[in-house]
């Protein structure tokens, strides 16, 4: 797919489910991978990456590719370290990933992060909705107090926050 | 004007279209049909609002204080999202650095064709005997949301006719929303929220004078509702803010006597 605004930018997000433990790639490799659990649907990462667009081309770039800028732009605060933490692969992560693959059509540089192992389903809501963990994203947007007692729908308040997100 | 509207469009791009709706002091509206990043929304229409640069600024404060103006709008569009009960465009992109505000679109047509704002609602059933009722129920939900606004401690800062803006619901219903919070900020202050009222009541007696003492009763009714849920029956803040509101409309008139 690609962002209207930026059509030099082809983006592939790809969701392997039952990763074992040993297909991660190495820890220091791995900026930009994501644990599904975090992400509540498709609309989120999307206006995650719209975002880590607008600020990498309009701001400055944060981080050392657009796919950890993604990662930044999906975590509630600037603390780049604790971002990869909170919305990267660490030790607790188990077997769910979301990886993207940003390619510019004008250079030759791709990053594209394979896994080898798990099973690649289509990065949808429906698959999404089984690997998500409601409650974690709940305190990583701190939406645990407003939502209380309120209608509101949770994705259009993460979506808020990672648009006003770190400015 | 035209140059400010094609650095929009290569802004943009190519792959989103857009229509000029609104130009205001401030700010140009537009419309389109794509989505700034979801592929899989077709089928709705998007507000994009730009806040074009100032010849006559300093071109960094400029710069400054279109994101600051910008950002300032689009988290009272977040700020509001988490009120319960407001009914207010949802945001959907943000860029500051280049005055972007991208929010749902609100509103359709009446069945005249116009633009579903109260304004045009009002003039659309003043000559229609049985839509009374309608109005009055439409008045006083656009009453309740200021309200609820308020009791939030927000207020608009720039409360037309044409800020609130109806949705269709069911057959015959119409539901407001309210638009357009680029002068709205966080006020505890009754003097505030007195003088939105203000705005708003001299909106509705200057474009529909006839009809506007019901008009304006059915708002405060719909006004108290809301303070009476959320404070509770005959509160102090209710009390506090209508004797403010009525001290504002004193010195308007004393203001319009002088000339
Ligand atoms: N979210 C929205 N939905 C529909 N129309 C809008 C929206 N925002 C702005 N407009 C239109 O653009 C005009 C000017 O917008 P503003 O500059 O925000 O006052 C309004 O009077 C509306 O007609």
């Amino acid at each position: 797919m690609i962002i209207p605004q930026f059509p030099e930018l082809e983006i592939t997000i790809k969701l392997f489910k039952n990763c074992p433990k040993e297909s991660f790639p190495p820890i220091d490799s791995n900026f930009g991978i994501i644990d599904a659990a975090n992400i509540y649907s498709s609309n989120v990462l999307y206006a995650a990456i719209y975002k880590a667009f607008i600020e990498s081309k309009y701001l400055k770039m944060r981080t050392k590719n657009l796919n950890s800028e993604v990662l930044l732009s999906l975590y509630a605060s600037t603390n780049i370290g604790e971002a990869f933490r909170q919305i990267g692969l660490n030790q607790n992560t188990t077997k769910n990933i979301i990886t993207i693959s940003i390619t510019d059509k004008n250079s030759t540089s791709a990053i594209d992060q394979n896994i080898n192992g798990g099973e690649c389903v289509e990065f949808n809501d429906a698959n999404l909705a089984e690997v998500r963990d409601v409650e974690k994203i709940k305190s990583i947007y701190k939406l645990n107090q407003e939502l209380a007692n309120d209608e509101h729908d949770l994705e259009d308040l993460i979506v808020n926050s990672i648009q006003l997100r770190g400015i | 004007m035209d140059e400010i509207v094609t650095g929009v469009e290569h802004y943009l791009t190519e792959n989103v279209p857009v229509k000029l709706i609104s130009q205001g002091a401030e700010a140009l509206v537009f419309e389109t049909s794509v989505h700034p990043y979801n592929p899989n929304k077709t089928d709705e229409t998007y507000i994009i609002k730009y806040r074009p640069q100032k010849a006559y600024r300093h071109p960094q404060i400029d710069k400054t204080l279109t994101k600051h103006r910008t950002l300032g709008e689009s988290r009272c569009l977040a700020k509001l999202a988490t009120m319960s009960g407001i009914n207010a465009p949802q945001l959907i992109a943000c860029d500051p650095y280049n005055g972007y505000i991208w929010q749902s679109k609100i509103g359709g047509l009446l069945p005249n064709g116009e633009f579903s704002n109260l304004k045009n609602y009002l003039w659309f059933n003043k000559n229609d005997p049985y839509s009374t009722i309608n109005v009055e129920n439409v008045l006083i939900s656009v009453g309740k949301q200021i309200g609820i606004l308020h009791c939030n401690q927000y207020v608009h800062g720039d409360l037309t006719s044409s800020n609130i803006v109806l949705e269709k619901s069911g057959l015959n219903n119409w539901i407001p929303f309210l638009i357009d919070f680029g002068l709205s900020s966080y006020s505890t202050l009754v003097e505030d929220k007195g003088v939105d009222l203000y705005v708003l009541e001299r909106a509705i007696l200057s474009t529909h004078s006839s009809f506007a003492e019901n008009y304006n009763k059915w708002l405060l009714k719909g006004y108290e509702s809301a303070y009476n849920e959320f404070y509770g029956a005959k509160s102090s803040e209710l009390v506090q803010v209508l004797k403010k509101f009525e001290e504002v409309r004193l010195r308007g008139r004393k203001r319009s006597m002088i000339g």
